[in-house]
């Protein structure tokens, strides 16, 4: 079916704007992110009031775990925009079959960023840190925690995205609902980009 | 089919509301919570010297808490259109949604029990009955987060060509059943953001809960607005003869 490229085409010439996936989508989003908003804000409220605790225990953090994660996230979203440029070439009729391995590619970086977090997590917990050890603690176990349960998640939606991604036709209201599970998965990364620095390189 | 009573439960949901917040907020002033850091002498000391308020306020939102039963049954009204005859979705959102009056009022009685002689008594023991109701009205959020994805599960199932709710209703629930969420960590912190009186504990839920409200009531009506106008036969003006259109 050719109707979804050529209304956004047709859109793009017209100068309008195309919002991704559905309305409803950016109430869930932009709600998600304000609450996270909201999270990040009473983190450095507390962080505020307790610095010299929050920098010492932050020093106990391996950078490289967040660092190596950051990357996967970034190589992930790429894939998810290579994916969805792929589903609008195929609907367009091109013969490509890239979208489902774009969407894999994404789903294997999303994996490897919970296994890296086991092992994050497995190490502090083996060393005797837990949430009730200090403040920083509490926040650092509850934002990733938060933030993983929303990489599960977007993990699901990846996998649905390769089966969608394998379609030929699809009607309107299915490519606005992958069009949101992308956004989604977008989302996820980008709390990532905020929690990252604010986690483990505010100095 | 009678909208006019289907329309007083709608109502109903924002009339809770309206009552608790007097009752709870206004004349109890058990809002913002009482710390749970306080020291058991200290809690019994402020619950001995303000006792006159909290009990009139207790019982008016106790009273008010009521017209909170109606309402879920609203939402099963119209939930059973998108569904039909047999609708699975919709009675488990009935089931889950009466129980939010009920835990509203459960933990209301502790705090009373709390209050009720907190000058005679020792102290830790009105401390834990104090303890009791306020985990429990912050804590108890499994049942509300069901109801959320419930309604949310048959929002993005309708498949009528005009849908009974918008999609964005739908995202809304699994958004609001997200931050319920936690509520649910309550027990296990003295103080701090998710302590009963914090941030993400007590003030994100409370937003998001009368949000909801808010947000369903419109919802709600203009899906019975639609229910009526659906009931009208064929080719029927819905306004009345010689009556201006509305726009």
């Amino acid at each position: 079916m050719s109707t979804i490229s050529e209304t956004t085409t047709a859109a793009a010439e017209r100068g309008q704007r195309h919002l991704p996936g559905e309305e409803g989508t950016w109430v869930f989003i932009l709600g998600d992110m304000t609450v996270f908003a909201v999270f990040f804000a009473t983190y450095l409220y507390y962080r505020g009031q307790q610095r010299a605790l929050f920098i010492e225990s932050q020093h106990s953090l391996v950078q490289g775990y967040g660092v190596t994660n950051t990357l996967l996230l970034l190589t992930s979203s790429l894939c998810v925009v290579l994916g969805m440029k792929a589903v609008r070439r195929r609907l367009a009729g091109e013969p490509t079959r890239a979208a489902p391995w774009l969407f894999g590619g994404a789903l294997a970086c999303g994996l490897g960023f919970s296994v890296m977090k086991f092992v994050e997590y497995g190490q502090k917990l083996a060393a005797g840190i837990t949430p009730a050890t200090n403040d920083f603690f509490m926040y650092y176990f509850i934002l990733t925690g938060l933030h993983f349960f929303h990489l599960i998640l977007g993990m699901g939606v990846l996998v649905f995205l390769i089966r969608a991604g394998r379609q030929a036709s699809m009607s309107a209201r299915q490519f606005a609902f992958v069009e949101g599970g992308a956004c989604f998965w977008h989302m996820v990364d980008l709390l990532w980009i905020v929690l990252f620095p604010l986690l483990y390189l505010v100095k | 089919m009678n909208t006019r009573n289907q329309r007083l439960c709608v109502w109903s949901g924002l009339l809770m509301m309206v009552l608790f917040s007097i009752g709870f907020w206004g004349v109890a002033r058990l809002i913002p919570p009482p710390s749970p850091g306080w020291s058991a002498t200290d809690l019994a000391h402020y619950l001995t010297e303000h006792q006159t308020r909290i009990r009139i306020g207790l019982v008016i939102s106790m009273l008010g808490v009521a017209p909170g039963f109606a309402f879920p049954v609203a939402i099963l009204l119209q939930l059973r259109r998108i569904e039909g005859p047999s609708s699975p979705l919709a009675y488990t959102q009935l089931v889950t949604g009466m129980l939010t009056p009920v835990l509203f009022i459960l933990p209301m009685f502790a705090m009373a029990a709390a209050a009720y002689r907190p000058e005679t008594r020792s102290p830790e023991i009105t401390q834990a009955l104090d303890d009791l109701g306020w985990l429990m009205l912050v804590g108890f959020g499994g049942p509300a987060i069901l109801q959320n994805i419930v309604i949310a599960m048959a929002v993005f199932g309708d498949r009528r060509a005009d849908p009974v709710f918008p999609r964005w209703v739908g995202y809304f629930n699994v958004w609001a059943a997200l931050l319920f969420v936690p509520g649910l960590l309550v027990i296990c912190f003295l103080g701090g953001p998710f302590a009963w009186n914090g941030v993400f504990a007590f003030w994100v839920p409370l937003t998001v809960f009368g949000a909801w409200y808010v947000v369903m009531t419109v919802a709600l009506l203009r899906a019975v607005d639609q229910e009526e106008r659906e009931a009208l036969p064929i080719g029927t003006d819905p306004a009345p003869a010689g009556a201006p259109r509305p726009a």
